[in-house]
This record gives C-alpha cells, structure tokens and sequence, in this order.
C-alpha cells in the first residue's frame, strides 16, 4: 500500500462513512433532534467486538495455541484501543503572536483487553506462557540464540468493532455489521495478570476480569484497508463465528 | 605481495572481517528508508545490553593461597560493566589559506575498565580489594613483597568480560551463539580500593551498596576479532544458569 493509497483508502472510509449528502438520515439541523419512530439512522453503540488472535507457535506449540486462542476471544470483554497524537513545532512572532506546525505524528503503541478469568485460570497461564520468554530463575531467556527472535515470540491481534447485528447468512458476521476494524501486528503482552488474578480476600468474594496491556510494532492497520476487512469477515467465520451456535450449547438439556 | 595480500594476513583485521561479514549475512534488517523493523514475523532481534558476565583470574601471590573464593564473589556480583574507550589521534597538516587536512597518526586506548559490584554482608567485595591492594603496606609506605617477587605476576590478574545475547543452550550452557562480544584484559589491577562507597553509612537512611570499581590494563584487550580467543573464553566461562534451580528446588 502506497502513500497515495493510504491517503485515498482514508478518503473513501470517510466517504463511505458520512454517506451521500441527501439520503442519509441526520440528527436535524439546528436542534440535533434524532427521535421518532420514522428513522433510517442508529447512533454508534459501544460493547460488540470481537477478536482475533495468532499466538506465537514457539511459545504455546500449535496444540496449546488453538485452545489458547479460543480462551482469550471467549473471555475477552474489554478493549481500550491505542492512542494517536499529533507532534507541533510553534513558531513564536512579535508581541506573543504564536503559530504552530505538525511535526510528526505518534501512537502509543499500546492496547488493553480485558478478559474474564474462569477456574483453573487458563488466562492467567495464557500470560504466564507467554512473559516464559524469559525464565524467571535463569534470568535469560528459554529460547537459545538462534530462537530469540520476534517471530518466535511476537503475535498478531485483530479487533473487531461491530454493530450489535449479524447479517450474514446463519447469523455469520457480515461487512455491513463491521464499524471498524484493527490489526495489532508484532503484539506481546507487557504485563501478566497475577497480581489481579490470584488476589484473595476472604472477606469479598468476586468474578475477576484481567486487563492485559499489549505492545505492538508500528500503527495498526484499520477499515481503510479493504483486505483487512475481508481479512476479518474470512477469520471470524473460519473460527465458527456464529451467533447461531449459542442454541448448540442451550439445546443440550431439550 | 599486494597490499590486498598484506592485509589479509592481518590476523586482526581478518578477524573483524570476518565477524562483519557474519553480521551482515542476515537477510532480515531493518527496512530502508522507513528503517522499520516491527511486526511478529521477524527473524532478526535488536542488541540487548545487561546481559554480561565477568571471570576474573586473580594474581597468584595475593589470593591463590587463600581459600577465600575471590574469583566466583567477583564473578556473583558483579552487576554492570563500562568498558574502555579507543580513538584515534589526528595529525592536522594546514595548507594556505587556512586549508586543511588530517591524518591519522595513532590509536589510543585509555586502559581502564569500571565494573560494579553489589556488596554482601561480612563485605567480601571491599575485603577482596584491600586486599588486592595490600600489594603497599599504607603503614609503612613500601611493599611487603621482597625485590625479587614485586613483579606483575605476583599482582596483576586477567578479566574477562562476556557480552551475552538473553540466552543460552538447553542444558543451560552458554554457547558460542550466546556470545556478542568478549573483552580479555590482562595486566589488570584496581585503581580504586571502594572504602568510601562501601563504608559510608547515615542512620537516616537505610541501603545495599553498589561499589564500582575502576581498573588499569596493559595494552589492548583481545576481543572476537582475535579468532582464537572465542573458544578460550567458552573454556573459561565453565558455569551453567540451570545451577540456579539447584538452589531453588532445596526446599522442595
């Protein structure tokens, strides 16, 4: 993807975004008025992602990977995405007359889930898998030399924002139930969860959710990017992503 | 015999060709341009410093004959390194009208080196110092050693600082692909005995004490570009991180 196509892939998401001028329908002018029952517009809701996630292999070995992956997109109940901000130089004229200009543009590199925990804590060992990059006895890494590399250790996680709808057929996700969509590439995990986890208080008795920060290498790839929307339709079905499926596991005691 | 034929005998010089060329085999760098190097896909790894390790080989007459473990307290607590510094010293030729050109004339190596060490109770860190430095008796102003054994021998030793990538084999054994770089000192001796640092003490505060510890040495120190001086090392080095569990695992 090309410089020009970055800047032509962010135009068309914004075209598509906002819609046509005329058939589109808008909270009104003036007022902002968006009520009754006569409308053909929904304002955004919060709460309906979903994830994907590539395990490192030489970490979790495939076996481990696979129902890895199931936990931490069965369990994953929060997402704080990463921030971008813009870098200005000012320029400073007579008698306090100020301008600025953008220098350079920076994210954090940063993003948080938040999983729920359940008994024999598979999402504590998840992370603790993880973070045994490094033997916390030895001081040094499990890996030998020629193993320590980030594709032995790094993975790649897709987030998924939706509406709270499933169009496709047998209520697969579809790209009109997609809002936007992110790929967090080279991910690692940069804390391990034991310190919420394995707290006990004999005094309150709790479900534990663990948020789990992650870094990831450079900017994440979003909807602007075609491919990494057919990308994440493709792999949310490929993982059985099927609202549907609920009725296998209610259906049991009929 | 072409100049080309003078260099490459050279044995430092092949050395470091050598370890150039390995550098710069890996298909995997950093992108031009944009110099990126993220994503999970990666098989190349950036440097990681912290990961040394130092084997001292003390002077024969001041330790040997003592039971004292001098050589393996240096070697446990020694928690970070400052190597020496090399640069070269340029001649400057001016011509007319302030026009001017510069040549290399020598290299220079400052011969010291700083190691830190963490020190323990009964203080065997300051005591392996003093010790070391007991070469004068302060006392009386002169050596202790008769003329005929006041010789480096007798109180010089050799350092060897070991680079290390986060790693080592599956036994536990470091390797020679555990190995960034390695510097062999010899002639070495300490310049500071660290009896301000480690016995300065204030009620107000409460500390572990770090001593660092500035050595002298002779000459130049024989790195991996010296081909031999990789397998000497991996001899000497002769420990393994697996000993850790040993302890670990005693009360299991």
């Amino acid at each position: 993807m090309g410089i020009e196509s970055f800047l032509s892939n962010q135009q068309l998401a914004l075209k598509n975004s906002l819609g046509s001028s005329t058939d589109v329908d808008r909270p009104t002018l003036m007022s902002r008025y968006m009520g009754g029952h006569n409308r053909t517009n929904q304002p955004y809701i919060t709460g309906y992602h979903q994830i994907l996630v590539s395990l490192p292999t030489a970490l979790f070995g495939s076996a481990e990977e696979s129902g890895a992956v199931s936990w931490l997109r069965s369990t994953c109940e929060g997402f704080t995405p990463h921030s971008s901000n813009m870098n200005f130089v000012d320029i400073n004229g007579v008698g306090q007359l100020g301008s600025s200009f953008p220098t350079s543009r920076v994210i954090n590199r940063e993003f948080t889930l938040t999983f729920r925990e359940y008994r024999q804590l598979p999402i504590l060992n998840i992370f603790r898998t993880w973070h045994c990059l490094f033997d916390t006895h030895m001081g040094i890494s499990s890996f030998t030399a020629s193993e320590f590399v980030p594709k032995n250790y790094k993975g790649c996680i897709v987030v998924g924002i939706l509406k709270p709808t499933a169009s496709g057929s047998n209520t697969l996700i579809s790209e009109d139930d997609l809002e936007d969509v992110y790929m967090y590439e080279g991910v690692f995990p940069t804390i391990c969860p034991e310190d919420t986890i394995a707290a006990a208080d004999q005094a309150t008795n709790d479900s534990i959710q663990a948020s789990v920060t992650f870094k990831f290498d450079g900017a994440p790839f979003d909807k602007s990017n075609p491919d990494l929307v057919q990308y994440f339709i493709k792999g949310m079905s490929d993982v059985g992503g099927n609202y549907n499926s609920v009725y296998e596991i209610l259906g049991t005691s009929l | 015999m072409s100049i080309l034929d003078i260099l490459n005998n050279l044995p430092s010089l092949v050395g470091n060709w050598a370890r150039l060329e390995n550098a710069t085999t890996s298909d995997d760098k950093p992108t031009e341009l944009t110099r990126y190097v993220g994503g999970h896909n990666r098989e190349v790894q950036p440097y990681i410093t912290g990961y040394h390790q130092v084997i001292f080989f003390l002077p024969y007459m001041l330790f040997t004959t003592s039971t004292f473990p001098a050589e393996d307290w240096l070697h446990c607590t020694c928690e970070s390194f400052t190597p020496h510094t090399y640069s070269i010293n340029m001649g400057d030729v001016p011509g007319v009208g302030q026009v001017s050109t510069s040549y290399p004339i020598s290299r220079t190596t400052n011969r010291e080196f700083t190691l830190s060490f963490r020190e323990y109770t009964k203080m065997p860190i300051l005591t392996i110092i003093k010790a070391w430095h007991s070469l004068f008796n302060p006392l009386f102003g002169a050596s202790f050693y008769g003329k005929g054994i006041a010789v480096p021998f007798a109180y010089k030793g050799t350092a060897i600082v070991y680079l290390l990538k986060p790693t080592c084999d599956k036994d536990g054994e470091i390797t020679d692909d555990d190995i960034e770089e390695v510097y062999v000192y010899q002639g070495v001796y300490p310049i500071t005995c660290p009896e301000d640092v480690a016995a300065q003490s204030d009620q107000a505060t409460n500390e572990s004490v770090v001593l660092p510890v500035t050595f002298k040495f002779d000459g130049a120190p024989a790195d991996l570009s010296i081909l031999a001086v990789k397998s000497l090392v991996l001899l000497a080095i002769n420990k393994n991180y697996k000993d850790t569990y040993k302890k670990l695992l005693t009360n299991v």
